[in-house]
């Protein structure tokens, strides 16, 4: 007989679980169920997998690589046996999962979408990579995405840009490829990372559940790294509970990361499939008026409303709807793009081409060392990451340390105060997830340096708070329109089993 | 005030004319941490003691691979804080690594993960006891003139060999080099005749206030091939921890600066957070040397990496000479032009220059910024207070044990024991044998700590527990003192053994070599009657006595030493003069 959580004690031993294992006990006891009943079909399921997968490598640029069909096909068998034979690691044993290109795994290329690393084989497994594959998770294949993290189209990649299936418009960035699996359904789940909105917006325009979660939840042990202390790994699937139970396996602290959350999870009311009892626990949900900006678009605004309206009947009647300041949320924009340049320009001061990745090519006219750094970086790096290391380098300067990146700071500590002020009146803040629809590639092209950037306004405020937030789809039914409305659903620190749970109740709906 | 800008000009102008310079020296002293792991990862450091080939000891972090974090070695801090206590500083409950940036082969991540603003100890201070160095100076000149004399000789040789073409050929290219050299040397090297206007403080000892400890990483290793073709990378001291030590700068002369850098070397083993190893790079100094006279201060130089406390000595010197040299001969109108940044200079030891590395005016920009992969290093209180409960006795307290009133070691045997490494707790050792030995000596101790300091410490390379056993040595102090063995014979004794570790005792060899020494009156009468009734004998002999008796006292030396001699150097002295006396008075 297998035990309450489909899981099999002894292969848990070595994982760091007690954090996470009371709300993995709370999401799975409803799901197990689900689970069981995925798993014994894991073959035949996977089989449909890969064959979208095959097409949305080739149709839209959605993956760097895709693993062995073979390999893939007999870890599944294994699974399916394991569940078979009531021996399942965890809920997630046998789930195909697609990961970031920028989230290392041994002994595959780990490239950022950089021509920098395109030749750099990764010699270990990021935690979160390890930790799945240990709990039966099965890596499919490495997804497409904006170089090193930096873009919000999913267009500036070494490998080409991807589009989002069905209208070829952009799928959103940096996690694009990752949005695109799943979208088509060539995985169960995928790994991306969300500095700014990297999870949050290509699930948004691809119709499927983004979830970023705290800052520091997830180690980024693996993660190669674009600004550290934004970069968060984040989960996108189609299912929330396949999100809440990766999550459970992914999450905790890691001694190979200094910077993880050590304290326990939030704990949360159990939710329930049934309404009634979620209702009994009355929630408030606040509306922050200063993402009423003025790029907003009519459309998007309208959605908005429309999704609160959906929010509300979703966790009953009882639920408040309240409007709220954040104040400094004003400022996020420019602040994120201050601070997260100057780590990037930091963190990317590694790639020389010495030890690994891109080298130029011997050149006679190298006199210093230095040349021969420039000429390989210059080679290495697309545009828009050589522009963001060099406002970074600007921004780090003894000139510009004091008026940019201390005053980016200060904004980001009155991001936390005013967000943390915020989260004792309410329960949940409720936004867009982009300010407008999905861009054609040629009209993202045509976007000028600050309006690209704008695209990026409704998700930094969290994560220059560290907050747990996640993109859910809403299915529009008052417009014709074709395109998915999504919001964003943002908690309060260190609320991520609140979040989960939540959103489930909204999707169940 | 134009008045008083006059003043101040004609008291430059007085400055010059009279120069009578001091200078300051501050000190960086770079320590690596002794711990078995690296500041950051997890990668081993043994190669420090060349267990390991090159690139075999580096993480991953440590080579900078893409989505590798760095984690805090506790080890290290500790370390620090333990080094922090020793120098009396305030151990600060959070303090930040920051990132310092440059690009350079030798650092992986394309920066340098350091403490800037906010370094884990500040505040401190290091007491230094000058030796007094008279009669080392005195021996050093002699052995200047002794190596003066042995090149002269040598190229007295060399020129004689010039009859061979191609013995003459090499030797006109090793002169060109000299001239090269001696060109070079201009640039660092200042006139003999400025040597007499430095005043140099001149003081028992000093105290030299630290500013602030900062753990960081230190970097890899360059190493150019024999063709200069290509740059070989070794990454194994890549991310080991160091602790720089910055002081005030509180030295005031070369040897100030000297005993500064050897104290701190033996205070940092004493509490056993750095092997001090100068020579395999463990502990490295950079110097920071002004100049100064009423009404002129002289621009700062740094010396960076010196590897030997002779270095730093030189570097001191060298570089006070320059500057006085520099800024001695400018007119009082021209000193604002003179008015420098801080240049930073590397120093060759072989010949004694120095050279500009680069002046900090054109320095990088290194773009400090707290490392986001790292929260503030929180200490906790009970963590500084535990580790000051570990802590060993510190140099003070070793010294004053020493020299107190129960071991009474000269202050030069005590501070000789102190610097040698491992060396008081060798002469620890030696006490503890003594005091197994019954009606031991009270002086023992100081008479230990005497014989290993004359005897065995002149041995070189060997180190203390490599040449006898204690045992052996409270022996040998022990039969000295009850006047079995002469000290003569107990130098012997010690010379000739060492390296017999399994020796514990002298009395066999003494017994073997019948080296007791000759205390029975009667034996020592009757060889002084047979020495000086042979000299007595002789018509010169004859002549030396009465002449003694006449009233030529010296001579009494003489007599003693021709007794001593017949003995085998074996009669006890003590006893052998009043006897010796006593008998001349039979020939007068």
């Amino acid at each position: 007989m297998q035990n309450r959580h489909g899981t099999s004690e002894e292969s848990m031993e070595n994982q760091p679980r007690t954090v996470t294992s009371r709300f993995l006990a709370l999401m799975t006891s409803v799901a197990n169920a689900a689970a069981k009943a995925r798993g014994v079909r894991a073959v035949e399921r996977a089989r449909k997998c890969l064959a979208e997968a095959t097409v949305a490598k080739v149709e839209l640029n959605a993956f760097t690589e895709l693993r062995d069909e073979k390999s893939v096909m007999a870890d599944v068998e294994a699974a399916q046996a394991r569940w078979e034979r009531g021996e399942a690691r965890s809920p997630v044993d046998g789930l195909l999962f697609a990961v970031k290109d920028n989230i290392c795994q041994a002994q595959t290329r780990s490239s950022a979408a950089s021509r920098m690393l395109s030749n750099f084989v990764a010699p270990y497994d990021a935690t979160c990579v390890s930790r799945l594959q240990a709990a039966g998770a099965i890596p499919m294949g490495r997804t497409n995405q904006d170089e090193f993290g930096m873009g919000s189209f999913g267009l500036n990649s070494y490998y080409g840009p991807s589009y989002r299936p069905g209208d070829h418009r952009v799928a959103g960035g940096s996690s694009s490829g990752s949005a695109i699996a799943v979208a088509t359904e060539a995985c169960h789940f995928a790994l991306g990372s969300d500095t700014g909105g990297s999870v949050r917006l290509p699930a948004a325009f691809c119709g499927v559940m983004g979830f970023k979660p705290s800052y520091g939840r997830i180690s980024r042990h693996g993660l190669i790294s674009y600004a550290s202390s934004l970069d968060t790994i984040g989960l996108l699937s189609g299912d929330v509970g396949i999100i809440a139970e990766a999550f459970g396996v992914c999450a905790g602290p890691d001694s190979n990361d200094s910077t993880c959350i050590t304290s326990p999870l939030e704990s949360c009311p159990l939710p329930n499939e049934t309404q009634s009892d979620a209702a009994a626990i009355p929630l408030r949900v606040g509306i922050p008026v200063e993402y009423n900006v003025a790029e907003l678009s009519e459309d998007a605004r309208a959605a908005w409303h429309a999704q609160v309206e959906h929010v509300k009947i979703c966790l009953g009647p009882e639920t408040s709807i309240v409007p709220m300041s954040v104040p400094s949320v004003r400022d996020a924009l420019p602040a994120y793009y201050v601070l997260a340049c100057a780590e990037a320009s930091s963190n990317l001061a590694r790639y020389d081409g010495v030890q690994y990745g891109h080298r130029a090519a011997w050149s006679d006219d190298f006199e210093t060392l230095h040349q021969e750094y420039t000429a390989s970086r210059t080679e290495g790096f697309g545009a828009e990451v050589q522009r963001r290391i060099l406002m970074g380098a600007h921004v780090l300067s003894a000139e510009a340390f004091d008026t940019l990146y201390l005053r980016a700071n200060a904004v980001r500590d009155a991001l936390r105060e005013d967000f943390s002020a915020v989260f004792h009146h309410v329960d949940f803040l409720i936004t867009p997830v982009a300010p407008g629809p999905a861009p054609t590639p040629e009209e993202a092209a045509q976007q000028d340096l600050v309006q690209s950037y704008l695209t990026d306004v409704m998700t930094v405020p969290s994560s220059l708070a560290g907050l747990p937030s996640m993109a859910l789809p809403f299915a529009r039914t008052s417009t014709s329109q074709e395109d998915v409305g999504s919001y964003q659903l943002i908690a309060g620190p260190r609320q991520d089993a609140k979040l989960l749970s939540t959103a489930r109740l909204l999707s169940a709906a | 005030m134009a008045s008083a800008a006059v003043a101040k000009a004609a008291q430059a102008a007085q400055a010059t004319a009279t120069t009578s310079w001091r200078v300051k020296v501050g000190i960086e002293i770079h320590a690596r941490v002794l711990a078995r792991s690296k500041l950051f990862s997890g990668a081993s450091t043994s190669f420090a003691h060349d267990l390991a080939n090159p690139n075999e000891q580096v993480a991953l972090f440590d080579a900078g691979l893409p989505g590798t974090l760095p984690r805090v070695n506790a080890a290290c801090v500790d370390q620090a804080i333990r080094t922090g206590i020793a120098l009396r500083g305030t151990v600060h409950p959070t303090s930040i690594f920051e990132r310092k940036h440059y690009f350079y082969g030798d650092s992986p991540l394309g920066f340098q993960i350091t403490q800037q603003r906010h370094p884990i100890v500040s505040g401190g201070a290091l007491h230094v006891v000058l030796k007094d160095n008279s009669k080392e100076e005195e021996a050093a000149r002699a052995n200047k003139r002794k190596m003066e004399e042995k090149q002269r000789k040598k190229n007295e040789k060399k020129a004689k060999k010039k009859k061979n073409a191609k013995a003459a050929q090499q030797a006109e290219k090793e002169d060109a080099a000299a001239t090269q050299a001696s060109v070079d040397a201009d640039d660092g090297n200042a006139a003999d005749n400025t040597t007499a206007s430095i005043e140099y403080r001149s003081l028992p000892q000093c105290t030299v206030r630290i500013t602030r400890i900062q753990l960081e990483q230190d970097t890899g290793r360059m190493l150019p091939t024999l063709d200069g073709q290509k740059q070989l990378l070794d990454l194994n001291r890549a991310g080991t921890g160091v602790m720089e030590i910055v002081t005030e700068p509180d030295m005031e002369s070369p040897q100030e600066a000297a005993e500064f850098v050897q104290t701190m070397q033996t205070l940092l083993r004493t509490v056993g957070t750095c092997d001090g190893n100068m020579e395999d790079g463990s502990l490295r100094a950079d110097v920071n040397v002004s100049v100064h006279a009423p009404g002129i201060n002289s621009h700062r130089v740094e010396v960076k990496n010196l590897n030997s406390i002779r270095a730093v000595s030189r570097a001191v010197e060298v570089e006070a000479l320059r500057l006085v040299t520099e800024y001695r001969d400018v007119e009082p109108d021209d000193l604002p032009t003179m008015a420098r940044p801080a240049e930073t200079r590397a120093f060759d030891a072989l010949e004694g220059v120095s050279r500009v590395l680069r002046s900090k005016e054109g320095a990088a920009d290194y773009r400090f910024f707290p490392d986001p992969d790292l929260p503030p290093l929180v200490i906790a209180e009970e963590r500084i207070s535990n580790l000051a409960l570990t802590m060993p006795p510190l140099p003070e307290e070793i010294l004053a044990r020493l020299q107190g009133p129960e071991l009474a070691l000269s202050q030069d045997d005590a501070l000789v024991l102190f610097h040698e490494p491992g060396g008081v707790a060798y002469f620890d050792q030696v006490c503890v044998e003594l005091n197994k030995i019954p009606e031991v000596s009270k002086d023992g101790p100081s008479q230990a700590a005497n014989w290993i300091c004359s005897v065995l410490l002149g041995l070189g390379e060997m180190s203390l527990r490599e040449t006898l056993h204690p045992a052996f040595v409270a022996g040998v102090v022990d039969m000295v003192a009850k006047e079995e063995i002469s000290r003569l014979t107990a130098k012997k004794l010690l010379s000739e053994s060492v390296g017999d570790l399994a020796a514990v005792d002298p009395r066999p060899i003494v017994e073997a070599n019948a080296w007791f020494q000759i205390n029975d009156d009667a034996v020592l009468r009757e060889l002084a009657a047979s020495v000086l009734g042979q000299l007595a004998a002789t018509p010169k002999g004859r002549k030396l006595i009465s002449d003694f008796h006449g009233g030529k006292d010296a001579l009494k030396g003489s007599f003693i030493g021709q007794v001593m001699r017949a003995s085998g150097q074996r009669a006890n002295p003590r006893l052998l003069e009043p006897i010796v006396l006593d008998e001349l008075r039979r020939f007068q």
